[in-house]
């Protein structure tokens, strides 16, 4: 008895433990879902439902003259970012990085591209092909240069900031919200449901870096959710 | 191609001189010129949240504060439009005089922008709710 308590009490103690260890079911890491959230107490009692801020609804055209609107990503996760084709500023450094990002996405089709440009006065649909090709995207459907005044909309300017304030005051509290939302090189994570999951500087490395790390973490998310939904 | 790599190669014109090494005078002017044109961009999101509230009270009364915020804007697209960077090859000296005959120019669209955001703030600060704006009419 003695010897059981001095030698197998100890082994079997590190036995369990090791099994509990190893076996714990693995959280999977997430990103969290940015911006304001509402919790709605539900009518039959049950646990109160959390609603996440999601992306505005918006509907544009892009570069192939295709209109796009939230729908268009249903079940992908995308990136956006605000631009305009004669900016001499921080854009063309801005789509430069997006650039390497898309290179490394360009044939995963559970990623797309979505650039707003906040000129539509200037941004024709044919200034915006000529801007993709400039870049070297071929394929709209993958990088959509997108525009809210394709049909001469006097209110075309008006939309893009509106959707511009609304993309980052989703994802932020407004007392963090630093305001030149539409020209500031901020890259929008977008999941396959609408909501922000990430929003990172084009102009610092380090943010660029993370955009990378974090967008195979979405993935991994969303595939996990396919699958759910495909196991059901 | 040769656009899609100078994009991945520029360096940014945010970094500090000492990072790209001792910056020309024609150099250290473009990149006065790039800070003052995106600094005044990252504005251009309030002329248009000013222009929204302004429209929002419904009164002919706005109507010069939304034509003022418009025509900043205008003034700040015409300038980018217009706006052609010297060929790295030309000479310095007329490099630096365009670029600081731009910064002129965006000196006066930041005066512009100042002007119009100041009197919409005032009036939006006078008159916290649309409904207390007096229509013309009445005046």
């Amino acid at each position: 008895m003695v010897l059981f308590n001095r030698l197998l009490l100890p082994a079997l103690a590190a036995a369990l433990l090791t099994t509990a260890c190893t076996e714990a079911p693995k959280e999977a890491v997430r990103l969290p879902i940015m911006g304001e959230r509402d919790v709605r107490p539900r009518a039959d009692g049950g646990p109160a439902d959390t609603v996440f801020a999601t992306v505005p609804r918006f509907r544009l055209v892009d570069q192939a003259g295709q209109t796009i609107t939230n729908q268009t990503f249903a079940g992908r996760a995308y990136v956006a970012d605000f631009f305009f084709a004669t900016c001499p500023g921080i854009c063309p450094k801005m789509q430069g990085e997006l650039l390497k990002v898309y290179t490394k996405y360009a044939t995963d089709p559970r990623v797309a591209f979505l650039s707003h440009t906040i000129d539509p006065a200037h941004d024709s649909i044919s200034v915006l092909q000529d801007y993709a090709h400039r870049l070297d995207v071929r394929d709209a459907a993958r990088w959509h240069f997108a525009t809210t005044g394709a049909h001469g909309e006097p209110t075309a300017k008006d939309t893009v900031f509106q959707l511009a304030q609304a993309y980052f005051t989703a994802a932020l509290p407004d007392k963090q919200a630093p305001g030149g939302f539409a020209h500031n090189g901020t890259f929008a994570l977008v999941d396959d449901q609408g909501h922000i999951r990430g929003l990172y500087d084009s102009l610092n490395p380090k943010e660029v870096a993370r955009l990378f790390t974090e967008l195979p973490i979405l993935l991994a998310e969303i595939d996990g959710r396919k699958k759910g939904v495909a196991g059901k | 191609m040769a656009l899609v790599a100078c994009l991945a190669a520029c360096s940014s014109p945010n970094k500090p001189i000492a990072e790209n090494g001792p910056a020309s005078p024609a150099a250290a002017a473009e990149m006065a010129l790039m800070n003052r044109h995106d600094s005044l961009m990252a504005q251009t999101s309030q002329l248009y949240e000013f222009k929204s509230k302004l429209s929002g009270y419904h009164s002919q009364a706005t109507a010069p504060y939304i034509h003022g915020l418009l025509a900043a804007d205008a003034a700040m697209m015409d300038w980018m439009h217009h706006y052609k960077a010297p060929d790295t090859t030309a000479a310095p000296a007329s490099r630096l005089a365009y670029f600081q005959q731009q910064q002129q120019v965006l000196t006066s669209v930041r005066r512009q922008y100042r002007a119009t955001l100041d009197s919409a703030i005032k009036f939006t600060t006078q008159h916290p709710a649309g409904d207390d704006v007096a229509p013309p009419t009445s005046r």
